[in-house]
């Protein structure tokens, strides 16, 4: 039990430290800069201990860290498929047309403007003249979900 | 010895892309079964390898593996799934096909009939939904775990449902 406290020690004190600073005062930590600074610090701890037991704690710790940024965001935004699946489970079966009706009842506050606001935002898109047109960031993280989607073969929407 | 321990939960994740990647060639148009049915095999595949090994191990080590898996697993999981659904990664794209389009092009071009058409779509082949003459149903229940999940998260961040 002891070994076991041990791995998930770290991540349980970032977890609730993430949690204290959202619930409190409305900050998301779960950043990439905040990603970097762990990383540094871990660094920093595991090349002066030098310790072996140290180092997979904190190799835990930096996933765990990493994990939490990607999972944000879907927590703050609650995606199409959950909003249907949540909709389905209160009414048990449905009409497609009614569920629809529900659907954009409920994707309305969440929906389009809000993700493009965020890709705005976080400077993946550029905003000028009210036309809209991608950014280099946006155009990379494009390309690397392309390469992904030849990789593995995969289907998407468009 | 150390490093090998180190590195075997990244190697277990190549493993799983790896895995992933050739079912992917046969049955593509499963990706979410074949991504989820991975999973649980190779953890399987890493019970008995510690199992056969155990005298190189110890409990701290085999619980850092179990959790660096588990995360590398997560990170790979929603590698995959993003590009597929989500909508900003689908708004990037209608922009990056049709450039200074305004917002209000963009909305036209994909409103919430459009998202949730592709999403029924997509959670029927998938078989999470089932269709039948119209009316929908939740064919897995597995699914129903999930949104619990996230609704305790959501609730502990005190995130709107």
């Amino acid at each position: 039990m002891e070994q076991f406290i041990n791995i998930v020690l770290y991540p349980i004190i970032y977890f609730l430290l993430q949690l204290f600073f959202f619930r409190f005062f409305n900050i998301n930590i779960n950043k990439v800069s905040t990603i970097f600074l762990i990383l540094l610090i871990s660094l920093f701890i595991g090349t002066k201990t030098g310790s072996y037991e140290i180092a997979l704690n904190l190799i835990a710790l930096n996933l765990f860290v990493v994990c939490f940024y990607i999972f944000i965001p879907g927590l703050l935004n609650t995606g199409p498929a959950l909003i249907i699946v949540d909709l389905l489970k209160r009414k048990k079966k449905c009409k497609k047309s009614d569920l629809k009706i529900l659907f954009n009842k409920n994707m309305k506050p969440l929906g389009i403007k809000n993700r493009l606001e965020i890709n705005i935002k976080t400077n993946f898109v550029k905003k000028k003249n009210d036309k809209l047109n991608l950014s280099k960031k946006g155009k990379i993280l494009i390309y690397f979900f392309d390469t992904i989607i030849k990789i593995f073969r995969l289907k998407p929407d468009r | 010895m150390n490093l090998l321990i180190i590195i075997f939960p990244f190697f277990s994740t190549l493993c799983y892309a790896l895995i992933f990647l050739l079912i992917q060639q046969f049955k593509k148009n499963t990706y979410l079964k074949n991504l989820i049915y991975i999973f649980p095999f190779i953890v399987i595949i890493k019970i008995y390898v510690i199992f056969k090994f155990n005298y190189f191990f110890n409990y701290h080590e085999i619980f850092y593996i179990f959790f660096v898996f588990l995360c590398n697993s997560f990170i790979f999981m929603n590698t995959i799934q993003v590009p597929i659904s989500s909508l900003q990664v689908a708004l990037l794209r209608i922009i990056e096909a049709s450039p200074n389009l305004s917002e209000k092009d963009i909305q036209k071009k994909y409103n919430s009939n459009i998202v949730f058409d592709e999403r029924i779509g997509r959670l029927c082949k998938s078989g999470i939904l089932f269709e039948k003459k119209s009316i929908l149903e939740i064919k897995g229940k597995k699914i129903l775990i999930l949104l619990k999940l996230i609704k305790f998260f959501k609730v502990l961040h005190k995130v709107r449902l």
